[in-house]
């Protein structure tokens, strides 16, 4: 929905640019000014996520390019109904559905599907109108899926004034939505090798408010683990859980 | 408009010439653990000179007590006795719960080109969450850094609640003190210990835990293990709370 929206916009631009550069050209003398492709008045980016984990895939990945001003979630406040939507099943349609209806929305877009443990994801590639980028932030979330709640990304991070060329490399923390406890049983897990349940209303982790994680206790340790726990050894995971590089490429 | 502004920065300029100028900082720092207490933050503006903390080296008492007491107030008065023109050093808030974000502290640097922070992490023995000799840009602007957590290597993590247990130190001595065995567990940490467990990294023979001093240098923390017996076990912290991944604390450091 969002990519036709912004199509239609950069149509709408061509044709306005392009009314602009005739009259420019009646009023040279020498009419040999070279009409620039409309497109290069816009900056490209583009977006990569790398899932540094040992065995947690993630969800696809909500990438959101926005103005200051805008932040998803904030460290020690509850979360959105959206990010637990994420947070619990993967689902990120709300959270780019809330951007998208933010005034300082420019751009997002989801990875085409999961991010596989280990690997990295598909560049996802964004158009950003060259007056927005003195005030660009890059927000990007996507669920570690064989836990309860857990995500990593990108909040809010400051990618003003890149240059054509510029990369600009950050690590992505682990999170803690703090909108289910962290059970680690099978039934309370999404995806891949549990199959159980994602999403769910309730509220009953012990701080209803999202910080970062402590990580995967696990049923490993006889003295110091959790015995009603499924996850084992492999789904252990030490920050950072991602890396995210952004690469203005236009 | 331009060229005013020009001269008055020539004036200043000559104004301050040879005097220190005032750099005043808006700080604030977010505790991002889930189970975590800070207790209050020393906040030092320095020189090159100056270390609260230095990985790889043993704590000085100062940090001990904060470490593992979160008293600030030695540490504080060795810096203005040793530097008292090297460094600037201020004592801000009273414990800040786990997942929050403190008030906005305001900070004059006296000029000084570093800046550092130490605030112990309750409950545990001698973790602490630092900053260590953070250059202050000199571009005004409002800067992010995160802290992660260090083990001070002065006391053996037994991760046993000085509150509850019955377990004494060597020679019968109350668990919990500076140099003591124990971990400090003032009354607002108390919610989500367990009590009963005979230790972790030291365990109880007989009744006590018998420290064998102190665990060596100041390194980042292993983290704390719990467990989930909240009546016995070896551990008086739950596994599933106390927890953490570094980094533990985000500062915000805006350059006025």
């Amino acid at each position: 929905m969002n990519h036709v929206l912004k199509l239609g916009a950069i149509t709408l631009a061509t044709t306005l640019l392009a009314a602009c550069s005739s009259s420019n050209d009646d009023d040279n003398d020498d009419g040999e000014t070279v009409v620039s492709p409309v497109a290069e008045q816009d900056a490209m980016f583009e977006v990569r996520i790398t899932n540094l984990t040992n065995a947690q895939p993630l969800s696809p990945v909500a990438i959101m390019l926005h103005q200051s001003g805008f932040n998803s979630f904030i460290d020690g406040e509850a979360a959105s109904l959206a990010l637990e939507l994420l947070a619990e099943g993967g689902d990120n349609a709300d959270v780019l559905g809330e951007v998208q209806a933010a005034t300082q929305h420019i751009a997002s877009a989801s990875t085409d599907g999961p991010v596989p443990p280990q690997s990295i994801s598909d560049a996802v590639s964004f158009t950003v109108p060259t007056d927005d980028l003195s005030d660009v932030r890059l927000s990007v979330i996507s669920m570690l899926v064989s836990t309860n709640d857990a995500f990593t990304g990108a909040n809010a991070a400051n990618i003003s004034n890149m240059i054509v060329g510029d990369v600009v490399t950050m690590s992505g923390p682990t999170w803690d939505s703090g909108t289910e406890a962290n059970t680690e049983t099978s039934g309370t897990m999404p995806g891949p090798g549990f199959g159980g349940e994602g999403f769910n209303g309730a509220r009953d982790d012990i701080l209803d408010v999202v910080r970062f994680h402590g990580g995967v206790v696990t049923g490993e340790s006889a003295e110091f683990g959790l015995s009603t726990s499924d996850l084992e050894d492999e789904h252990r995971f030490l920050n950072p859980s991602s890396r995210i590089v952004v690469t203005r490429v236009q | 408009m331009k060229l005013r502004t020009i001269t008055q920065a020539v004036a200043l300029t000559l104004l301050s010439t040879g005097a220190a100028q005032a750099v005043e900082l808006t700080v604030n720092i977010t505790n991002l653990t889930q189970g975590m207490l800070f207790t209050p933050r020393l906040l030092v503006a320095h020189t090159a000179n100056v270390d609260l903390f230095e990985p790889g080296t043993t704590a000085s008492e100062g940090l001990t007590a904060i470490a593992e007491g979160g008293d600030t107030g030695i540490l504080a008065g060795a810096l203005d006795a040793e530097f008292a023109n090297d460094q600037r050093n201020q004592t801000f808030g009273g414990p800040l719960a786990a997942a929050s974000t403190s008030a906005d502290y305001i900070f004059e640097t006296d000029d000084h080109p570093y800046l550092s922070l130490v605030t112990m992490l309750i409950p545990t023995n001698d973790a602490f969450a630092g900053l260590d000799h953070w250059v202050i840009p000199t571009t005004p602007g409002t800067y992010t850094v995160t802290l992660n957590a260090y083990d001070a290597g002065t006391e053996a993590n037994d991760e046993i609640n000085s509150g509850t247990s019955t377990l004494t130190g060597p020679g019968g001595v109350a668990l919990g003190g500076v140099g003591v065995p124990g971990m400090a567990t003032p009354a607002p940490t108390q919610a989500n210990l367990g009590s009963g467990g005979t230790g972790v990294a030291l365990e109880s023979v007989g009744g006590v835990l018998e420290d064998s001093g102190a665990e060596g240098s100041v390194h980042i923390h292993r983290n704390v293990l719990g467990d989930t017996d909240a009546t016995g076990g070896r551990s008086d912290l739950d596994s599933t709370v106390h927890r953490w991944l570094n980094p533990v604390a985000r500062m915000t450091i805006t350059v006025n």
